[in-house]
């Protein structure tokens, strides 16, 4: 069966059965391997993109669900790792394996857009994403950078 | 590291040429996040040197990291260090990931990645790498300018005539310089002269990582691939007894049933396909032993009083030279003096790895040969083993070593490539990448072991330790016969449960190992991830018996150790030990003497009404020689949250022979709402080189426990905490 997916402002024709998980039809029909399958069951966070503006965990979702959508991966932040959140997460070092991370800037992205007063705590219990690494004391600080960032252009 | 006669290749390059020679390339060093793919499998015909430094015309330099890259930053650190020998700008420097190669063995033979050894091992070797092509590039210039050696200095990846400043780049030369001969006697730097090694330095692998763009296991592209997913038997030690297929067969995508001795997997033509139709896999009732977590608890209280069958271990000394544990019948005589006689029994519980990277790898079999990419931590084991699972020679046997999602030690288990390796032959001529389910990946660990552990303690009032017997009972790893001496207790299980750091009268480890089915291996800090807990815990109990500040009466105790005094007294004092606290809040504070690194843990609580507020974990640390010393300060931020999930929550149980935990929701780990603040600050040691990717886990449970007894009272000798009834809040 055949669905059109919109992921990054194209337009895809995606021969998959409906109740696919959106992260599989992203991961292989489309061919973006940035967005990750840590547990399959919406606990971890690896596979979050964005769907018309929300945070969503992409192994719950299944394809069909979102065929008139636009879907935004890590590969559609920016072209070139220009996001303030790509550029905090260099500046601060943050990822050690890397692999939690696509999912965490994703998270970051819809929670901070439009929300300068945020606050440490507001971050702490809004970000539920898994790091195994431990790299949560970085993610915070690159954050508040490019909440800092984007509020001074 | 062998000397080799052959002339290096420094593969010249021009910029836009796809590197080659093997490996998987990296270079983000001018921004864009297009994908990047890997170069095919080259055999390792170059030299040694050509196997570590190419360099291009155009100046840039691509250093192949002998390290397996799961988060630690091998894919940096090592390079820095040839880097720093060779002179290189860091800023053109190109990092690539290594094959499974000799080329790549470190001194001791091996190119895994494990036991916070890559720096420790690789530091001097790699500086001679560093220092031979740099003197190589020297003699390039001397000949080219008709000048003395001696009259040319490098910096940052330029030659500098010193008499008439006419300046040549690495690019320049590097051609020339390949055709000279290798001196064997390289002169390196002095260490004060470093202009790298000490200080901060990008990590080349993060750029990628913001972006998506890096290859992980999971993520290898190759054409004409197929996928595959697996069910093991639920039951512990278990083989596969039949299963019933008859609905997968007949799913979406599925191409094939493969039996595997403990196993059924799916291929199909993507993962989630092959999944659905292994989860519609019936597999047969097996018969035999099923363990159970109350069973096992049992069998390890009634083992701790088997004197007969319990193991000594060293308490001190080396591996040449052992200190050798006192005799059951001296220890006992010792403890019965008293005067003050003390006995805890402590226990932790068996913990997963449970890495975000779900196991995963690929293989071709083609045209008698295997090809195998995979997220893995190990080396040199992977041939011989792949080799005898599927009937191929070793040299037919080509490892792919790409960015691993987070191991902590699983990922040096060749398990999951031979299973790759062995699907693969079911289809030969198309890559089979096999992925383990979230749930796969946590119920067929190889887990860190439980252990129970009695230590019995006979002390003065003055706090002077006359004797001590730490008695453990526990299975030993699965995986650790090689390391085992006869007559010994398995050292990765009871290596330190008495610190050799304190005095103590005479001293006694040892263990009475029970047998189960459960696979057990290692796992980050391996004997010190329950150890580092055990020779802590006593420490606290001792100084709570006693009414002593539990600082004070460590470093009373503490024998010639200068180092770990001076992280103790640092850590202390930035946490404000001994200063006013509110009425809730506990601090207790840990020592770890491990990888030749001193590594000291001050923790914050606040409780009340049993929810515990984990505030902050300051830490002093001291590695010797420091790299990088902000990703030193990384990695253990990094253990201390990864101890820190494990002292709170770590559980797997057992019930009716299997694993009762399946995904993060049943086995929690640490996530940014109840991550506390932490600070690390460094000791340089200039004499010393430790290891890092460990060091800061097992310092946590102790302090943890002895921060929530400080807090209240109440002691707590089992882990994890979540046990005693404390629910974590932040």
């Amino acid at each position: 069966m055949s669905i059109t997916l919109t992921v990054n402002g194209k337009t895809h024709d995606i021969d998959l059965a409906p109740e696919t998980p959106l992260l599989w039809a992203i991961r292989d029909a489309v061919g973006l391997k940035g967005t990750k399958f840590g547990c399959g069951v919406g606990v971890c966070g690896a596979c979050t993109v964005n769907v018309d503006g929300v945070a969503v965990r992409s192994c719950t979702v299944p394809v069909g669900d979102v065929a008139d959508t636009q879907v935004t991966t890590i590969e559609g932040l920016s072209d070139d790792g220009s996001h303030p959140l790509q550029k905090a997460w260099i500046a601060e070092q943050v990822p050690q394996c890397g692999y939690c991370q696509p999912g965490m800037i994703m998270a970051a992205s819809a929670m901070i857009k439009d929300n300068p007063a945020l606050s440490d705590d507001d971050i702490r219990n809004q970000l539920t994403n898994i790091c195994r690494c431990g790299t949560y004391p970085r993610i915070i600080k690159a954050i508040r950078r490019a909440i800092a960032d984007t509020h001074e252009a | 590291m062998t000397e080799q006669a052959s002339a290096p290749q420094f593969f010249v390059r021009r910029r836009s040429v796809l590197i080659g020679g093997g490996g998987i390339a990296i270079g983000l060093l001018l921004g864009g996040c297009e994908r990047l793919g890997f170069g095919t499998s080259e055999s390792a015909a170059a030299t040694e040197l050509g196997a570590y430094i190419q360099i291009a015309e155009d100046g840039i330099v691509t250093i192949t990291t002998p390290g397996a890259e799961m988060g630690q930053g091998v894919s940096s650190s090592l390079p820095k260090i040839v880097a720093e020998e060779l002179s290189a700008n860091w800023a053109n420097v190109e990092v690539k990931l290594s094959d499974v190669n000799p080329a790549f063995n470190n001194p001791t033979g091996g190119q895994r990645s494990a036991n916070s050894d890559a720096v420790r091992s690789y530091y001097e070797p790699l500086r001679k790498v560093g220092a031979t092509a740099r003197e190589m590039l020297v003699g390039a210039a001397a000949l080219r300018w008709d000048v003395d050696p001696g009259s040319i200095t490098v910096a940052e990846g330029v030659l500098t005539n010193v008499q008439s400043g006419a300046t040549l780049t690495f690019g320049d030369v590097a051609a020339d310089a390949a055709k000279l001969p290798i001196p064997k006697n390289p002169k390196l730097k002095e260490p004060k002269g470093f202009v790298l090694i000490g200080k901060f330095s990008p990590r080349k692998d993060i750029p990628g990582k913001v972006c998506g763009a890096t290859v992980f296991g999971i993520d290898v592209v190759l054409p004409n691939m197929l996928y595959a997913a697996i069910k093991h038997v639920p039951v512990a030690g278990a083989k596969l007894a039949g299963f019933d297929a008859e609905t997968a067969k007949g799913m979406p995508g599925v191409q094939e049933i493969v039996p595997l001795v403990d196993a059924v997997a799916v291929i199909a033509d993507s993962y989630w396909q092959a999944q659905q139709a292994v989860d519609r896999i019936k597999l047969a009732e097996v018969k035999g032993e099923r363990v159970d977590s109350d069973k096992l608890m049992a069998r390890f209280q009634s083992a701790l009083v088997n004197d007969a069958d319990a193991l000594s271990f060293p308490v001190g000394g080396s591996m040449k030279d052992p200190i050798l544990s006192a005799d059951q019948s001296v220890i006992d005589d010792a403890i019965s003096r008293g005067p003050i006689k003390l006995e805890f029994e402590y226990s932790v519980p068996y913990l997963a790895h449970a890495a975000l990277e779900p196991l995963c790898a690929t293989a071709l079999i083609e045209a008698g040969r295997c090809e195998i990419w995979a997220p893995t931590q190990a080396g040199e084991k992977i041939p011989p083993e792949v080799s005898a699972a599927i009937g191929l020679p070793e040299s037919a046997i080509t490892v792919h070593r790409t960015f691993i999602g987070g191991a902590f030690g699983r990922k040096n288990e060749r398990d999951f490539m031979i299973q790759a390796a062995l699907l693969a032959q079911a289809r030969p001529g198309r890559p089979v990448m096999l992925i383990w389910s979230r749930e796969q990946d946590t119920k067929h660990d190889y887990y860190r072991p439980a252990t129970v552990v009695r230590s019995r303690l006979a002390i003065s009032p003055d706090g002077t330790i006359l004797a001590a017997h730490g008695r453990a009972a526990g299975q030993s790893l699965s995986t650790s016969a090689p390391y085992r001496r006869e007559g010994f207790a398995d050292p990765s299980v009871v290596g330190g449960l008495l610190s050799p750091d304190y005095e103590m009268g005479e001293r006694r480890i040892d263990m009475v190992e029970v047998e189960a089915p459960i696979r057990t291996s290692f796992w980050r800090s391996v004997s010190l991830s329950s150890n580092g807990y055990f020779a802590e815990a006593i420490m606290d109990d001792i100084a709570g018996h006693l009414g002593r500040d539990p600082l004070e009466f460590r470093l009373a105790q503490l024998r010639d150790n200068p180092r770990g005094a001076a992280v103790m007294r640092l850590a202390a004092q930035k946490a404000g030990w001994g200063k006013a606290k509110g009425a809730n809040v506990g601090r207790g504070i840990s020592f770890t003497n491990g990888w030749n690194s001193q590594c000291a843990q001050v923790i914050q609580v606040s409780v009340k009404d049993k929810e515990l507020v984990v505030e902050r974990i300051v830490c002093a640390f001291d590695c010797g020689v420091q790299i990088d010393p902000g990703n030193i300060v990384s990695q253990i931020e990094g253990g201390i949250v990864f101890g820190l999930s494990a002292a709170l929550f770590g559980n797997i149980t057992f019930r009716d022979g299997a694993v009762v935990e399946e995904t993060y929701a049943e086995y929690p780990v640490v996530t940014m709402a109840n991550s506390p603040d932490i600070e690390v600050h460094l000791i340089l040691s200039e004499d010393e080189i430790g290891g890092v990717g460990e060091a800061g886990v097992p310092g946590v449970a102790s302090a943890l426990t002895s921060a929530i007894y400080d807090a209240t009272g109440d002691r707590i000798r089992a882990l994890p905490i979540v046990k005693a009834g404390y629910e974590v809040r932040r």
